[in-house]
């Protein structure tokens, strides 16, 4: 028992260091606010499972019983779903699983992968100025190789409009398209290095 | 370890007049391995928490070595609360529980510490707003073997190392089921009975040698963790507490092993 309890707690440690970090982490934040997402990923011990609170998250274990929506695929494939025809060949394939509010998916996803976090500073404030730069570099690093947020953000916004437009209620739909708009100018600006 | 959830509970047991109690009463309940009148228990257990109250979650920490918040981790996977619901986190103390829960059920939901203890509640209330946490939280003193609440009030009750420092447990446990709502559930959180002899013995020998020594350095108090450790096993074990659920009327009543059952969730129902 203790070890998922134990992981959870550095987890969710982790995530909520980052989140605080982040300026507009409460904005994205709140369309999610008391919502559960879980991820299930075969080969990991247990499923990840995520509360959203009105300034951080919970990470919760397997047994929670109150989740609102998930995903469900192996690593291999979540790492491919850079755009929405993968997404939508996943789900056709069997290998992804979608349970809930296709939106809620969506935005749960991007509370932390849209984290913009100025590492440097954040690692300063911690480890004084030069750790702090030698490190930052590195996640820099480890960024580039990392799904491009334009590829994520075609796959929610294609998955969502086109797959799933059915399912979801012209309020809700016009809704995601503000969100999508706003993201797609925030996404721009981080493109052009604007802060 | 972990003892130190009610570490200091019998702090002032010898200075109480205990020790001076008679057995002879008609109503008697246990106090560690003595006997003692019924309606003593109460005040006995309240006045211990009054010298408590500012050291408790430092206590808490120190001789647990942080293992308390796991169990309340796991505490928290069972609840399957949501948010907007209304939670009643009895014997509540310092908060620790509440806070969490207050996160989850936002501010369209309501959690109320309650607890017998002036001083712990007030210990708890700084605590939770040091911590940000507003708006949500209602702190009621309150005795857990009559609630004052509504029938059918809460989603979810939790009452976490509380249970054992209560006089009349069977009639706690009828009070937590009438202000329970219907489909609400209740999870009991306490020390209970390791499952394998080896682990026992171990456990013994830390009640009974480490943790008085621990006690008496840390907290000056050597006696009070020796009565500690006997209080922790004056407590229904893990089964004899399920029966006594189900007598209460809680249904589909299971419970889990936590620390190789040093620490057992109780989890009930109300249909
Ligand atoms: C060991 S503390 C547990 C505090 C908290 N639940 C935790 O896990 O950290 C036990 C609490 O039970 C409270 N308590 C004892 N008897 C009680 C009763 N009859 N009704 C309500 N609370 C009681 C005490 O005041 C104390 O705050």
């Amino acid at each position: 028992m203790p070890a998922q309890p134990l992981l959870n707690a550095c987890v969710e440690r982790v995530l909520n260091t980052a989140l605080a970090e982040d300026p507009a982490a409460s904005a994205r934040l709140k369309s999610v606010r008391g919502k559960t997402f879980r991820l299930c990923i075969p080969s990991l011990p247990w499923p990840i499972t995520i509360t959203f609170c009105a300034d951080r998250v919970m990470l919760m274990g397997s047994d929670f019983e109150a989740v609102d929506g998930g995903v469900s695929a192996p690593l291999s494939v979540l790492t491919t779903l850079s755009d929405a025809s993968k997404v939508t060949a996943a789900l056709q394939r069997g290998e992804l699983e979608l349970s809930g509010d296709p939106i809620f998916a969506q935005q749960a996803s991007q509370v932390i992968l849209g984290l913009d976090i100025d590492w440097e500073e954040a690692f300063a404030k911690r480890l004084g100025d030069v750790p702090g730069y030698w490190l930052s570099q590195g996640i820099d690093q480890l960024r580039q190789h990392m799904p491009n947020l334009a590829d994520w953000r075609d796959w929610a916004g294609q998955t969502l409009s086109e797959e799933k437009k059915l399912t979801v209620g012209q309020v809700e739909y016009a809704m995601l398209q503000d969100d999508l708009q706003a993201l797609l100018r925030r996404v721009s600006q981080l493109e052009a290095g604007e802060p | 370890m972990f003892l130190a959830l009610t570490g200091t509970l019998w702090h002032s047991h010898e200075d109480s007049g205990l020790t001076s109690m008679k057995d002879n009463s008609q109503e008697t309940t246990h106090f560690g391995y003595k006997t003692v009148d019924k309606t003593q228990k109460k005040s006995l257990v309240a006045g211990v928490f009054d010298s408590v109250a500012a050291k408790y979650d430092v206590m808490n920490d120190v001789m647990s070595m942080g293992i308390h918040r796991l169990w309340k981790r796991q505490t928290i996977d069972s609840s399957a609360v949501r948010k907007g619901q209304r939670v009643l986190d009895l014997a509540g103390g310092t908060g620790d529980l509440t806070a969490k829960f207050s996160r989850i059920v936002g501010k369209e939901g309501q959690v109320v510490l309650a607890d017998i203890n002036d001083s712990m509640l007030k210990v708890g209330r700084d605590k939770l707003r040091d911590m940000g946490i507003v708006g949500n939280v209602e702190y009621v003193q309150a005795n857990a073997e009559e609630l004052p609440f509504p029938d059918d009030h809460f989603d979810l009750i939790t009452i976490a190392f509380g249970l054992r420092n209560v006089t009349d447990k069977d009639k706690a446990l009828r009070s937590m089921l009438r202000v329970l709502k219907p489909g609400g559930r209740l999870l009991v959180l306490e020390f209970s009975k390791p499952e394998h002899d080896a682990l026992n013995k171990l456990y013994d020998f830390y009640s009974f040698n480490i943790l008085p020594q621990m006690g008496g350095l840390i907290a000056n108090d050597k006696e009070s963790y020796q009565y500690l450790a006997e209080s922790i096993r004056m407590h229904p074990d893990q089964d004899t507490l399920k029966a006594m659920m189900q007598d209460a009327g809680f249904e589909q009543v299971t419970y889990q092993n936590m620390t190789g059952g040093i620490v057992a969730l109780h989890r009930g129902f109300k249909f």
